[in-house]
C-alpha cells in the first residue's frame, strides 16, 4: 500500500485519511429490484444479502422485519411481503407453493419522473431541498449548474455510484436504472426536482 | 496522510458452504482479504495467514464494522476520548495525554468475532457468513482502563462502564453502536485502551487511533475509534447489549438446532478453540513422508494446557508440543509429527484443553445467532 501524500497540518500532528474502494455490488436484476434498491441499500451494501445461506421466505421475512423493527429502517409494513418475496426468489429457497405471487411491478419508464425517483429508491437518501444521507438535489443542481456535462456526470453517478464528492457517504451503483431513465432523473434534478 | 485503496484483487475464492463465493479485495492499509461486505466493511482473514506466525499481521487482520457511518479521517491532534458520567473529574484526553500521563502496558491477545465460523453452522443461520478467519492475535500497547478510570475517580455506586466509538448509523432511527462492561471487569487492570497494534499505529479499519482491548472476550466489546467512556450507576440500556450479541443462558451456551433460547445473556469470554494451520482441507500429502503439523490454540484467558492431534477422525490422539507462551490471551502454537503410513483419506483433527479443564466438543453446539463455534475442526487430506 502506498501513501499518496503526507500532510502535516500542525506541529507533531497529522490527519490520517483512508479512501474506501468504490462499491460495485448490485442486486440481481429481477422483478422487485427497484424495491430492494430503495429499501435496503440506504444502510448497507448488497453483500449483506448475497452472502446469506439460501433462506426460506419465512426467514427472509424475519430479516426484513428485524431491519424495520430493530434497526429502525423506514420500510413500509405493506412492502415487507414483496421485499421478502424478492429475496426468497433471488437469494433463497424460492416461494412456497401456497405463497401469493408478488404483485406485478410497473415499469418505471412509464411513470412521471418524480414517481420514478421514488420507485427507484432515490428519495430514500436524497430530498429536493435538504441534505439527508446524500446531498439535496438543489445542491447537486448548484454544483453542476455551469457544467456542460452535468447530465452525463449525474447519469454516471446514478449508474456507477461513488463517494467523496459530498462527504464520506457512499452511493452504491444503480445499474438497474436504464440509461434513458437515468437521463430523465438527471434532467429532473437539473430542472429543480419539482 | 492519505491512504488510498489500490486496485481490487479481482480474484474469487469459494468457502465450503452454500453461497460461499467471495471476492478477494484490497482495502486501505490491507493486503487482499476476503470480502464479506463492503458497506460497512467486513473483511475476513484468509486462513493460511494463521500459519505465518503467532501474531497476525496488521495488514491481514480482519475487519468488522456494524454501521455504515465509519470514520475515514482522524486528526490525531484533535482526537479526544471523553471520560464522563459517574466520575469525580470528567476527562477529555488527547492521544498525547494518554501516552504521557499513564503507565504504558503491553499484552498479546486474540480478538475473535462472536460469529467466527458462522458459515459452518448447520442448520445455517443468518448473519455475517464468515469461515474461521474473523479472528487475529496481536501485541497491543496502550494504557490500563483502570488507570484512566482512577484518574477520573469512579463514584462508589458505579455499576457499568459504557463505550462508544466514532462510527455512526446511517439513519437516526438505527441504534448507535455501544457496549458496556460491569465495573469490576472494567477495573480489572487487564482491559486496555490501545493505541498500538504489533508495534505500529492501529490500521484505520481496526480502530485507529484507539480501541478498547478486552482480553479473552469477544470482539464486539473491543470498541474501535474509542471516543466516549461513561461510568454509569445503572445498567447500560442498548440494543447492542440487550438484544444483539446474546447467547443462551445455560452451561453450554447452546440450544437444540433450530430452536430458540428461553433465556439469554450477553456474550462473554471465548470458549476453547484449536486449529490446524499447516494443512488445508483437500490438501495432498505423501505416503511414508514424515511431516510436521502446526497449528494454534487459544481460550478465554485460562491459558492452554494441552493440545492433542488425531489423524483418524478422533479415534486415537497423540499429544502435541506447545510452542512459546505469549501469555494466556494469545494464540499458542502447537506442533506434532505425522507420517501417513498408507494411501487414502485422513481426517486430521486437533483438540485443546485449557487450564480450567475446558475443552472442545466433538459435535458442534448450536445457537440461533451462530456464535461461539468451537467444535473440533476436521481437515480432510489425501495421502498418495
Amino acid at each position: 500500500m502506498v501513501a499518496l501524500a503526507a500532510t502535516v497540518s500542525r506541529l507533531g500532528a497529522e490527519i490520517v485519511t483512508i479512501t474506501l474502494p468504490p462499491e460495485t455490488g448490485t442486486f440481481k436484476n429481477a422483478p422487485g429490484i427497484t424495491l430492494v434498491n430503495g429499501q435496503c441499500l440506504t444502510c448497507h451494501s448488497v453483500e449483506y444479502v448475497q452472502m446469506q445461506p439460501p433462506l426460506s421466505l419465512k426467514a427472509w421475512t424475519a430479516e426484513v422485519v428485524k431491519m424495520q423493527q430493530k434497526y429502525g429502517a423506514p420500510v413500509p409494513t405493506n412492502a415487507i411481503p414483496d421485499i421478502a418475496a424478492y429475496l426468497a426468489v433471488n437469494y433463497g429457497t424460492g416461494l412456497p407453493a401456497e405463497a401469493p405471487a408478488p404483485a406485478p411491478v410497473a415499469s418505471p419508464a412509464a411513470m412521471s419522473v418524480g414517481k420514478m425517483a421514488t420507485v427507484y429508491g432515490c428519495l430514500s437518501c436524497h430530498k429536493p431541498d435538504t441534505k439527508v444521507i446524500g446531498p439535496a438535489y438543489k445542491d447537486v443542481r448548484a454544483k453542476y449548474l455551469h457544467d456542460p456535462d452535468a447530465i452525463g456526470k449525474i447519469v454516471d453517478q446514478i449508474r456507477h455510484g461513488g463517494t467523496g464528492k459530498w462527504g464520506t457517504a457512499v452511493m452504491p451503483p444503480f445499474t438497474a436504472v436504464s440509461d434513458a431513465d437515468a437521463r430523465r432523473l438527471a434532467e429532473w434534478i437539473m430542472a429543480g426536482a419539482n | 496522510m492519505l491512504i488510498p485503496w489500490s486496485s481490487l484483487a479481482d480474484e474469487t475464492i469459494m468457502m465450503p458452504f452454500a453461497n460461499g463465493q467471495r471476492r478477494m479485495v484490497v482495502y486501505p492499509q490491507k493486503k487482499p482479504l476476503i470480502l464479506l461486505t463492503s458497506r460497512p466493511p467486513q473483511l475476513e482473514t484468509p486462513f493460511s495467514v494463521f500459519n505465518k506466525g503467532i501474531l497476525t499481521p496488521n495488514d491481514e487482520f480482519f475487519v468488522r464494522y456494524h454501521l455504515a457511518g465509519i470514520p475515514t479521517s482522524i486528526d490525531t491532534d484533535r482526537f479526544r476520548v471523553e471520560v464522563k458520567g459517574q466520575v469525580n473529574t470528567p476527562l477529555s484526553l488527547s492521544l498525547h495525554d494518554l501516552k504521557k500521563q499513564f503507565e504504558r502496558v503491553e499484552l498479546v491477545a486474540v480478538i475473535q468475532c462472536s460469529g467466527n465460523g458462522r458459515g459452518y453452522f448447520q442448520p445455517r443461520v443468518p448473519g455475517g457468513q464468515s469461515g474461521n478467519g474473523t479472528m487475529g492475535n496481536a501485541r497491543w500497547k496502550g494504557v490500563r482502563l483502570r488507570d484512566i478510570l482512577n484518574k477520573a475517580g469512579v463514584a462508589a455506586d458505579a455499576k457499568q462502564v459504557s463505550f462508544r466509538g466514532l462510527d455512526k448509523p446511517v439513519l437516526d432511527t438505527t441504534p448507535a453502536f455501544g457496549k458496556a462492561l460491569d465495573i469490576d471487569h472494567a477495573m480489572d487492570g487487564e482491559v486496555m485502551v490501545a493505541y498500538e497494534m504489533n508495534g505500529e499505529d492501529l490500521p484505520m479499519l481496526n480502530g485507529f487511533p484507539l480501541r478498547l482491548v478486552v482480553p479473552g472476550c469477544y470482539g464486539t466489546y473491543w470498541v474501535k475509534q474509542l471516543h466516549e467512556i461513561t461510568v454509569l450507576n445503572e445498567h447500560f440500556a442498548s440494543f447492542w447489549m440487550d438484544t444483539a450479541y446474546r447467547v443462551p443462558d445455560n452451561d453450554c451456551e447452546c440450544v437444540p438446532p433450530g430452536s430458540t433460547a428461553p433465556k439469554t445473556r450477553p456474550i462473554g469470554r471465548y470458549d476453547v478453540r484449536s486449529f490446524i494451520t499447516s494443512l488445508a482441507d483437500g490438501d495432498k500429502i505423501t505416503v511414508g513422508q514424515r511431516m510436521r503439523i502446526r497449528g494454534i490454540a487459544f481460550d478465554g484467558g485460562a491459558g492452554i494446557e494441552t493440545v492433542e492431534f488425531s489423524s483418524d477422525g478422533g479415534n486415537t490422539w497423540t499429544e502435541a508440543t506447545l510452542g512459546e507462551d505469549y501469555g494466556n490471551y494469545s494464540f499458542r502454537e502447537w506442533t506434532c509429527h505425522f507420517t501417513p503410513k498408507a494411501a487414502g483419506d485422513y481426517e486430521l483433527q486437533c483438540c485443546a484443553v485449557n487450564r480450567k479443564g475446558e475443552t472442545q466438543p466433538k459435535e458442534p453446539r448450536w445457537n440461533p445467532s451462530g456464535y461461539m463455534r468451537n467444535v473440533i475442526e476436521t481437515v480432510g487430506v489425501k495421502a498418495t
